[in-house]
Parts: C-alpha cells; structure tokens; sequence
C-alpha cells in the first residue's frame, strides 16, 4: 500500500457515499425542503438567528480543524491492529453512520424551530436520565483529560526537542491576546509574529542535534536546556525514579516504554524496567505534567480573549501547515518515488496491514478484540463530531435553507474523516515508534517528500509540535468546562466549590491521579466507550424523532443499535482488561492497583448509567411506535 | 430578478467551543451546555470589544428589519483564518469593517456611511 491509494480510496469513499447514500436520505426520508423557512429565516434577530450562507457556515466548522481525536484514536488503533481495520473502520463508520449522525442533529433542531429538542428529547430524557448524565458527562470529561495529559506529558519528559516549542506556544498565546484585544495592533503584523515565532520555536527544538563517534546522541542548544532541565529535578532524587509512582501498562501505548529493538525485546531505560514491565516515573515526568496543568490553568480560568481563543488562533495555523503540508507530501511521495533518511521510501507503509485481530483472549494478559475496541479507539474521524469554535450561535439557528444541512453538517463530517486517513497515513509510513512519536515522525517524512530529507528532523518536531497543540488546546478547554460543571453540580452542597480556583486544581488533582495509573490506552478506551454512548444516545433521539414523524427511521436506528451494544461490550473488557491485568497483581504496587480499581468502578458505572438510559430511548420509541405522544413518567418536572 | 447587497462585518467575536455535535445535543438537553456557554461568551472579549461587538448585532438586527431578505450578512471572526484572510485581502486596519457587496469598505461602529453603501446598492438595478 503507498500513501497515494489512500488519497485516491478516500477520495472515491466519501463521492460515493455522500452522493449515493447521503442524499439519497436526505432528499427521501428527511424530505429536506429549500422553500420551508427555517428557524434563521423565521426567527431572524441578527444575533443568534441569522440566515447564512453555507459556504461560510461550513468554514465555521471547518475552521476548528485542530481536534485531537482524529489523531490520537486512529493512532492508538493502527498500533493495536494495523492500518486497514483503521481504515476500514474509518471508511464504513462514516459512510454510514458519521455523517447521518451530524446531519441529522441539525435537521432535528431545524425541524424543532432551531431551539433545544425538548418537544422531542423531553419525552426520551427523563428526569432520572438527565441526572445520570450529569454525573456521567463529568467522568467522561475527566478521563479525556487523563488520557490527554498522560500521553503529553510523556512526550515532553521524553523528547528534549518538542517542549520550547510548546512553551512559546504559551508565551505567544498571552503576547497575542494582549497585542490583539487590547493594544489593538495590527492583525496581520501580529499574526506573522506569533505564527512565526511559534513555528520557528518548534522547528528549533532539534536544531544541530548529531550522533558523537561513539554514537551518542548530543543534543542541540535548545534540546540541552530543556536536558538540563529535566537533570535538574531528577537530580531532587539523585536521578531515580520516584518508586511509589512506578505503574504498568499492560498494553505498551505508554510513550514511556521504548519501541521493542531489532530481536523484538523491549530494553530497559531510565523509564521502563524491562524485567518487571514497570515504568518508572521520574521527576522530570511530574515537572512537565505539572507544566501541562499550569499552561491548562490558564486556558480554564482566563477569559477566553486573555489566552484560550488566541492559543487556539496560533494552534490552528500551525495544525493547517503541518497537515497541509503534510497531505502535500503524501501525494508526492510515490509519485516523486522520495526516500527518507534511511534511503526507504517515504509513500510506502511500513506498518502491517493487519497485525492481530486480537479475538483470542489469553489468561492475566490484556484483550483487545478488533470487535468492540476498535469503534471506541477510532471515534472521532468515523463517527463523532468535531470541535466547532464559533463566534456565538449555532448552526441549526442559521442555516438558510434547508437543503444546505447536508453540505454543512455531512460535508464536515466528511473533512474530518479526512483528517484522519491522513493520520493514518502518517502513522503507518512511520513504521517505528509509539503514540504520537508514531504520528511525528510520519509528518516528518512527509514533509521531507516536500522540503528534502534534510528537512525530516525538523518536520518531525514540527509534527510533534502540531501533535501537542492539538491536544493540548482541546485540554485547556476540558479543564475550563469541568471547572464550570463542577461549580454548577456540587456549588450549592460545597460552597467552596463556587471558586474557580478551588474547581479548576480539583479538577486537575482528580486527572494527576488517573494520569499516575499510567494506563493511558484503557484511559482513552473508556473516554472512547463514553463518547460513542452519547453518540448513540443522539442517534437515539433522532430515531425517536423519525419514529414520531412517521418516517423511515432504519439509517438512525441500525447505527444506534451498532453504536449502543458496541460501547457496553468495550466498556466491560476495558473492565476486564484493568481487573486481570492489573487489579488482581498487588505486586505491581499500590497506585496502579488503586487506580485500576478505581476504573473498574467508574466503567461499572458507565454500564449502569448506559443500561438505564437505553431502557428510557427503548420506552420512548415504544410509546411513539404505538401512537402514544405522552411525555414520559416524571417528564414534566424536568423543564 | 431581485437584487440582494452582500455585506460582510469582521470584528473580534465572542468565542464559544463547541463539542462533538451528537455530545452538544445531549449536554444541551440535560442543561450541561447552558453555563458553559454563557461562561465562555461572557468573558470572550474586553469590555469595549465587547461594546463594539453588540453595537454590530445591533446594526445588523436594524438592517434586517429594514431590507429584509434584500440583504446577505456574514459576521466573520477577525481572529480567525478567515478574518485574517478578509483583512489581507482588504487591507482592514480597525474593526469592526464593513465590507458591502465585495467593494466598499468602512471602519468604525458608526454604520452610517455603510448604511448609505446598502441603500445606494440596493437601487441599482440588478443585472439581468
């Protein structure tokens, strides 16, 4: 396989879908009609109602590219399975239920006068639901937080050449809020500054980096301050490791644990003891999760023009070049026949097609079958949103016609499918590497097919770079959303809990604790599991929805059946995977066993809360299947 | 065929993150949504942007009433790729600007001169 079918799969995949399956639906079931007014045109304000061109409409979406889940979900997936399950998930997820899934959320609220589906929802989400999720909504976010950070901070503990870039991003976010929104300086000057400056930075972080005779890898100028850092805290230990915090991770995706050398054997390195499996934390490791939490603290309690929305602003340009650039070089690369530095060539895939499919369970050892894993592991890019970022309104409030719902919604489903084949692509022409460094050096390759090999180290940190600004932004905002959850959940029992602050470090001692469990694949699996719950929820609520409208509901429905029995089952061997792996071995230590446990309860209680909420969806589609259009039991108190 | 005036308004806007779409509905249906929301809008630009800003909404809800559908609006992010790529392109140096049917430009909230630009468009008949 070279990078260049991809590109052409992709491009048949999504014209045929979208044209054939698609449309087909919105023009037969949904009858998507561009004489009815929509709620933009009959209730327009100016403000929140305001009818909008599609094109504009589609760039709002398109604009917050940057989402981690794309990447990070198709990475974990291909280094679990190999590159086609990836993509075949990535094809059919959304073919046949990504896209039904966003499009149809519009529709529903453009068919509901662009307000909230209560007339709908109300009926399905019960009292007792709503509180469920609540509590479920606060977990699901935390363990995306756990995952993000874990894996970010392992990054930059590990490679010298990828946190200067980082931080700048930091120092170029506050400059860029203070010279935009309050000195009122040019847009463009100011752009080019911190842009540059950022890029630059990251590009930097490798600069005259070289192997000495004896082969050791020296580090350059930017590289050795961030060495000197770490030597200075790991230095507080005398450079050991802080026992009481070694882990495991049975499933090896901790960037921490080396890639296993040429005979298959992992070796043993200052973060990973190859004898007992533990991975050993070093105070280097908290330093820079402690660095990740500072730069979140900002994001999460400045206001949004302070630092938020311009590290977002910087973030999205460099995200746009690295993979601009990078998609660039994966149409190049087999037709220009590039090598990289090792004389391979860069458009051929050095990861196996299918490296396991994972069914045959083995005692005390982690399972991954294909089926459920990977359609939790892969959720964004096949079938989940993306991290709209707007000025203020939503979309089903502006659609001029209604005939642009598809384009819209289903077009940027297909963009962010998109965003993830050429994930894809980068991880497995990479061959080597885990986790994000899989991804890095995949962009690095790319971007040499572009610039020459000369340029792969620094494309490399450049993919680094764009790797962690994904992530990293999406972080922050967890952090701010989790702070306003919590004043709002438990504000009124714990009045301490009304101070940002107090919100905002609980919040992040909370996710320090997951983070330490060092279980960074079962963290992402059940934010996964969690995220792809709702996503059947929603569907849920759009088959109702048919069902009460008298229409076909088999495009919503098959795919909520899908998605609901798919999410339990993941749930419950991530359940499995942390109780035989980890749980049950009080000889890995107090902290993994703890936090396994810990998991266990919170995967349980993801189940029961699954459980209940589908029992609910399954009573209101019987109540609307026979006609009966009554709310719920209780419904009416939850207005 | 009936003659409709493009105009485009680039200024810092309040931003609001967004979710998954199938994620907003739920959070939007048990509430979650609400108070971050209106957290993250409230504290999404300075005060005097953030004056600015709504005498944009103002304006734009006045010329609504007054053309109705005789109008095609957009409000763009000036921090975004998009505003960026308007400023460029019309060497905008202040916001909030205007920028009607593609040609004339104006800064500034005082929507006067715009409002005469629109006025001005919309009599000329459109091409056949």
């Amino acid at each position: 396989m070279n990078t260049l079918y991809i590109v052409v799969i992709s491009a048949i995949t999504i014209y045929l879908a979208y044209n054939f399956y698609a449309k087909r639906i919105d023009r037969n079931v949904i009858q998507a009609d561009a004489k009815r007014a929509t709620p933009a045109k009959m209730y327009m304000d100016g403000v929140d109602f305001m009818p909008t061109n599609r094109n504009v409409l589609y760039g709002y979406h398109f604009k917050s590219i940057a989402a981690a889940g794309p990447i990070v979900g198709v990475i974990t997936a291909a280094n679990l399975w190999g590159w086609l399950p990836a993509l075949l998930w990535l094809i059919v997820g959304v073919s046949f239920i990504g896209w039904a899934s966003d499009y149809s959320a519009i529709m529903l609220s453009v068919r509901n006068e662009g307000n909230s589906l209560s007339a709908i929802s109300h009926k399905l989400i019960a009292p007792r639901t709503r509180t469920i999720l609540f509590v479920f909504i606060f977990f699901y976010l935390l363990l995306i937080a756990g995952a993000f950070v874990g894996i970010l901070a392992a990054i930059l503990s590990a490679r010298p050449d990828v946190p200067f870039g980082i931080l700048m991003l930091a120092v170029m976010g506050l400059l860029a809020g203070q010279m935009l929104y309050r000195w009122k300086m040019d847009l463009i000057l100011v752009t080019a500054i911190v842009v540059v400056v950022t890029l630059a930075s990251m590009i930097l972080g490798p600069y005259g980096r070289h192997t000495d005779a004896d082969g050791k890898l020296i580090q350059g100028p930017v590289g050795q301050i961030i060495v000197s850092v770490n030597t200075v805290f790991n230095n507080l230990t005398g450079g050991k490791p802080v026992e009481a915090l070694s882990t495991v991770d049975p499933t090896f995706a901790d960037p921490r644990i080396p890639a296993p050398n040429a005979e298959g054997v992992r070796p043993t390195t200052a973060t990973f003891d190859a004898e007992t499996g533990q991975i050993k934390t070093l105070p280097s490791y908290l330093f820079w999760a402690l660095f990740l939490f500072v730069f979140s603290y900002l994001g999460a309690n400045l206001p949004i023009w302070r630092f938020a929305q311009p590290v977002n602003y910087i973030g999205f340009w460099v995200t746009l070049l690295a993979i601009g650039l990078s998609a660039v070089g994966a149409v190049l690369a087999p037709l220009t026949g590039a090598v990289d530095s090792t004389g391979a060539l860069i458009g051929q895939f050095a990861l196996p097609a299918v490296k396991t499919l994972g069914f045959a369970a083995e005692a005390g050892k982690a399972w991954q079958p294909l089926w459920p894993m990977l359609f939790v592991t892969i959720a964004c890019g096949a079938i989940s949103g993306w991290h709209a970022l707007f000025g203020s309104i939503g979309t089903a409030r502006q659609l001029e016609y209604e005939t642009d719902a598809l384009p819209v919604g289903g077009g940027a489903m297909f963009t962010e499918n998109t965003l993830a084949l050429l994930s894809l692509v980068a991880v497995s022409i990479a061959g080597a590497g885990g986790g994000g460094g899989r991804f890095a050096a995949g962009v690095g390759k790319l971007l040499s097919a572009v610039f020459g090999t000369a340029f792969e180290p620094f494309g490399t940190a450049l993919g680094f770079g764009a790797f962690v600004v994904i992530v990293l932004t999406v972080t922050q905002l967890v952090f701010r959303v989790m702070r306003v959850t919590l004043t709002e959940w438990v504000g009124e029992a714990v009045p301490v809990a009304r101070n940002a602050n107090f919100s905002t470090i609980f919040s992040m001692v909370l996710t320090l604790l997951l983070v330490l469990t060092g279980t960074w694949v079962y963290l992402w699996q059940m934010f996964g599991a969690a995220n792809q719950l709702m996503a059947a929820l929603s569907l849920l609520v759009v088959t109702v929805w048919l069902k009460s409208q008298k229409r076909n509901p088999a495009y919503a429905l098959w795919p909520t059946l899908f998605m609901y029995v798919t999410t339990l089952a993941a749930t419950a061997v991530t359940a499995r995977n942390l109780y035989v792996t980890i749980a049950t071995k009080p000889e890995l230590g107090a902290l993994p066993v703890g936090g396994a446990w810990a998991m266990i309860i919170v995967a349980l209680l993801l189940i029961a809360a699954a459980l209940l909420i589908g029992w609910d969806g399954y009573n209101a589609y019987q109540r609307y299947a026979k006609g009966r259009m009554e709310p719920a039991a209780g419904a009416a108190g939850a207005r | 065929m009936d003659k409709t005036v493009q105009v485009e308004i680039i200024a810092y806007a309040p931003t609001a993150f967004y979710h998954c779409t199938h994620c907003e509905i739920v959070w939007n249906q048990t509430g979650f949504s609400r108070n971050v929301r209106a957290e993250q809008l409230q504290s999404g630009l300075p005060e005097d942007l953030a004056v600015d800003y709504q005498a944009v909404s103002d304006w734009v809800r006045r010329i609504f009433s007054r053309h109705g559908q005789g109008i095609v609006v957009k409000v763009i992010d000036a921090a975004s790729v998009e505003g960026f790529l308007k400023t460029a392109r019309h060497r905008l140096r202040t916001f909030p600007a205007v920028i009607v049917d593609g040609r004339e430009r104006f800064s500034g909230t005082d929507f006067a001169a715009a409002d005469q630009a629109i006025d001005r468009r919309l009599r000329t008949p459109a091409a056949a």
